[in-house]
Formats: C-alpha cells, sequence, structure tokens
C-alpha cells in the first residue's frame, strides 16, 4: 500500500507538472523552453513555438477554435484551411491554416493547432515567409502528433473535446462609404 | 488496533474535505449585504433628492448633498427608515410624518413646526411649488466606449426636453427639467460604472419671494409716477417725475430678469457627466476581453527575424 502511494506520488510529480513536450523536429533547433513554452527556429528563420495557458472550466476545443479564429480574423489573418489532430498521448486537437500579409507588404505562411485538456490549452504554430510554407506546413501533422500535451483528467476531460464546426473568418466591416466628390461649380 | 484506526482516519479526512468543498456558497451574509447595498453606485432605486429644508428667512441658503461614499447617506434613504417606514404599514397606524405632509406645501414656505414635504423620492422636488430651488448635479462614470456614452447622453434632452449646455470629448453638461433629473440619473447608471453621484440644491425661495415682492412695489410706484406725469403743469415738474420714472423702469427691469432667471434656474436642472473609459487601471479590461491570449499568437510572435 505505501509503496504504491509513493509510486502515484512519485509519477504524479514527474508527469503531471510538465505542461507539454515537443522534441525539436528535424531542421529545428530549441532555443528556450519553460513549463508555458518553447521556442524553435529553422536556419531559414521559419519559427516554431508552443505556447500553454491554465485551461478554465468549460474551455473546450470549440470554444478556444472559435475564439481563435474570430481574434486573428480581426487581426487580418485568414483562416483558410481546418483539420483534426492528434497529440502523441492522444489529447484531440484542430489544425488552422492562415493566410497572412505583415504590415510591411510580405506575405507569410501562418499554421497553428490548438490542443485542450482540462488543465490547458496548447497552441502549437509554426510561421515564416510564405514562399516556405509548402516545405513546413507538409510536416506540421508530424509535428503535432508527436507533441505531449499534459492536464487530462480521467473522468469527463476536454481531452476528448469534440472538433469545431467548420470555421471561417468573419468578414471585415464594410468600410465607411467615402463622401461623393464635390461637382464643379458652373457658375461663372 | 492500527488496522482498525486507519479507516476512520480516512473517515475523518473525507468528511473534512467535504466541508471545505461545500464552504464555497455564494450565500450572503446580512454584513455583506449591507455592504453590497452600500456600494451599489449603478442603481438609483433607493436614489432621493435631499428633501429642501425650510429656508432661514431672509438669507439664500445653500445646501450640498454629496453621494461620495462617505456622505451618501444623506441623499440615500438609509435602510432603517425604510423598514419603520414598512412597519408602520404593517401596523397601518402611526405613519411616518413624512408622509402626513398635505399634498398642497404651506403657502410662502414651510413655517417651523409644520410638516415637512413629502421625502423626495415619491415627490418630485419641483413639485414642492411654494419652494424654488436649484439643482445642480453631476456624475462621474466609467464606461466602456466613451463616444458612444457621450452621444447617449447627448440625446437625453430629445427625450426628457432641457438641452445641452456644454460638450466636449468626455463631458457633457445638461439641462434637464428639474421633474425629469431624478429620472434621467437613475438611467445613466445602466451606462457603466457609476463612479461617483453628487447633488447640491440651493433654495432661493426667500430672494425670489423678495423680487416678486420689490417688483410688485415698483410696479405699484411706477403707476403712480405716471399719474403725476399727467398732473404735471411745468416742463421742470415733469422732467423730475420723468427722471424717477426712469429709474424705477431701470430698477424694474432689472428685477423681472432676475426673476426670469430663478424661474430658468429652478425649473431646469444642471446635469454634468464626466465619462471616462475603463483601462488597465481598473479592475475590468478596456477591450472586454477576459481572455486577451490570442494577442501572443501570430507571425510576429512566432518567426524569427
Amino acid at each position: 500500500m505505501k509503496r504504491l502511494l509513493i509510486l502515484l506520488a512519485a509519477a504524479c510529480m514527474t508527469t503531471a507538472c510538465a505542461t507539454h513536450k515537443l522534441e525539436p523536429p528535424q531542421g529545428f533547433a530549441q532555443v528556450d523552453h519553460d513549463d508555458y513554452g518553447t521556442k524553435m527556429i529553422a536556419p531559414d528563420h521559419v519559427g516554431l513555438n508552443v505556447k500553454v495557458w491554465d485551461n478554465v472550466k468549460g474551455g473546450s476545443l470549440g470554444f478556444w477554435s472559435e475564439d481563435l479564429v474570430n481574434k486573428l480574423g480581426e487581426r487580418g489573418y485568414a483562416l483558410k484551411n481546418q483539420s483534426p489532430v492528434k497529440s502523441k498521448n492522444g489529447v484531440a486537437g484542430t489544425r488552422f491554416d492562415f493566410d497572412y500579409t505583415a504590415p510591411d507588404g510580405v506575405e507569410k505562411f501562418y499554421s497553428a493547432v490548438l490542443f485542450t485538456s482540462d488543465e490547458y490549452r496548447v497552441v502549437l504554430q509554426v510561421a515564416g515567409n510564405a514562399e516556405l510554407g509548402p516545405r513546413y506546413l507538409g510536416q506540421l501533422d508530424a509535428i503535432a502528433g508527436e507533441t505531449k500535451v499534459r492536464g487530462c483528467k480521467l473522468v469527463k476531460s476536454l481531452c476528448k473535446s469534440a472538433q469545431p464546426r467548420p470555421l471561417a473568418t468573419p468578414k471585415p466591416e464594410a468600410p465607411p462609404a467615402e463622401p461623393a466628390p464635390a461637382q464643379p461649380s458652373t457658375e461663372a | 488496533m492500527m488496522t482498525s484506526t486507519r479507516p476512520r482516519a480516512w473517515l475523518v479526512l473525507a468528511c473534512v474535505l467535504v466541508g471545505l468543498s461545500g464552504c464555497a456558497k455564494a450565500a450572503m451574509s446580512p454584513a455583506m449585504a449591507d455592504m453590497a447595498y452600500e456600494e451599489d453606485y449603478g442603481g438609483a432605486d433607493d436614489y432621493s433628492m435631499a428633501a429642501p429644508e425650510p429656508p432661514p428667512a431672509p438669507a439664500v441658503e445653500a445646501e450640498r448633498v454629496e453621494t461620495t461614499s462617505a456622505s451618501r447617506g444623506r441623499l440615500f434613504r438609509s435602510r432603517d427608515e425604510r423598514r419603520m417606514k414598512k412597519a408602520g404599514k404593517r401596523s397601518g397606524g402611526a405613519t411616518n410624518p413624512n408622509q402626513a405632509a398635505p399634498e398642497t406645501p404651506a403657502p410662502g414656505g414651510a413655517a417651523p413646526g409644520d410638516a415637512e414635504p413629502e421625502p423626495a423620492d415619491q415627490q418630485p422636488p419641483e413639485a414642492d411649488e411654494a419652494r424654488h430651488i436649484i439643482y445642480t448635479a453631476g456624475m462621474r462614470i466609467a464606461v466602456f466606449n466613451v463616444q458612444d456614452a457621450i452621444a447617449t447622453a447627448e440625446s437625453i434632452p430629445e427625450r426628457y426636453g432641457g438641452y445641452v449646455q456644454t460638450m466636449s470629448d468626455t463631458q457633457v453638461v445638461l439641462r434637464i427639467p428639474s421633474k425629469h433629473l431624478r429620472t434621467v440619473m437613475g438611467s445613466l447608471g445602466g451606462y457603466g460604472n457609476v463612479e461617483q453621484r453628487w447633488l447640491r440644491s440651493q433654495d432661493v425661495t426667500g430672494e425670489y419671494t423678495d423680487v416678486e415682492s420689490r417688483l410688485k412695489a415698483l410696479e405699484k410706484t411706477h403707476a403712480q409716477l405716471l399719474a403725476l406725469l399727467e398732473k404735471a403743469r411745468t416742463v421742470e415738474e415733469a422732467l423730475k417725475v420723468r427722471e424717477a420714472l426712469d429709474r424705477v423702469a431701470a430698477e424694474l427691469e432689472v428685477l423681472k430678469g432676475r426673476l426670469r432667471q430663478l424661474e430658468n434656474m429652478t425649473t431646469y436642472s444642471t446635469l454634468t457627466l464626466d465619462f471616462y473609459e475603463r483601462g488597465p487601471h481598473n479592475p475590468t479590461p478596456s477591450s472586454n476581453d477576459p481572455f486577451p491570449w490570442v494577442d501572443s499568437l501570430g507571425v510576429e510572435n512566432t518567426e524569427w527575424k
């Protein structure tokens, strides 16, 4: 009995405290890591990182997906693809691919994979210049499948959340109509 | 021995855990309820104008009533008073002397010892026709969108009458019919967090009465002078009377002007509304977004340059 308790405590200490785990995929080097994030870089400046936030009650995959797509949409990120993924330890996630043009006019690729567990919401994201997209986006599903997401409970777990409904970037509000140009006066 | 005590220890531990988790209830203790009442700025259900005191003749006295948390008790009727009123109603007997006040107020202002006018939350201030009171009020409201709030405030006169006196980016000064002042202030409570609310009343009944009586006296003098002018036999006499007549006429105009001014000031109340945006310095987020997590996502936070 005592051994079992010690074993449980040790397991709890070693596994539950790590929020996520991702070994650097081929072509990436890890530059930073803590419980709430991991940063990696490729030689061509493509970035791959993991960000972690504490989850809240009711924070399902559908809820956070909608929040993410809407808020990124407000910043000019146009969703072009959405697909289900699974983490290495079986946590349900959704991949979102976006088109984005930076304020300086350079076209970028950007993809985010969202996982939700009972304790955390984890986003794996990759970004770089648009011409490099095909090279990296092809391996994103595999990278997501190598990511471990912690914080799952045994019963009624958010880790098995259903996939979000098909989402779309909200259409931007129509700019106010410009006033009609003043007609030149015909009077002498 | 040890084996028999272990299950008991587990049971005790379980009970403690259940007890701890069961403690989180939303029930509000009476003390908390009182605190919530005191801190309730947004409602204005219990908002009431200060019942004006009889004016100490002949000087015009200014009353100042502020609704900051320190002195709000003067403006808001206390819970005890309401309880007493309810108790009085239930017994059906002795009522609040305020309620016994006749609908028609004592002429020329309530004499000392007379029943006081009805409480202001049952009767609008201007209903006390014998009195002439200038109400000046103000509210400081925290809102998410200052521009929308300003637009809303600007539209208030369309519904209740009155007009916009001055307006700036964050402030609107309205002139509202006094009878609607309380309603307007109550409705504004719903537009945001009312951080401060204040009201001043200035009883000008004495001055009003004084001006009125001087006006009557001068009108009589004016009429007498006109009669004298008709009876004047020489040019010199006529000029002297005319001179006096001009002085009286000028004074009459001044008094009439003051009377009109007093009437305007008592008919319309000045309501100053200060709006400010809820920001990081406030407990409420400025964007009304409880989850600003996406702000740290995107290309800028991922790509390396």
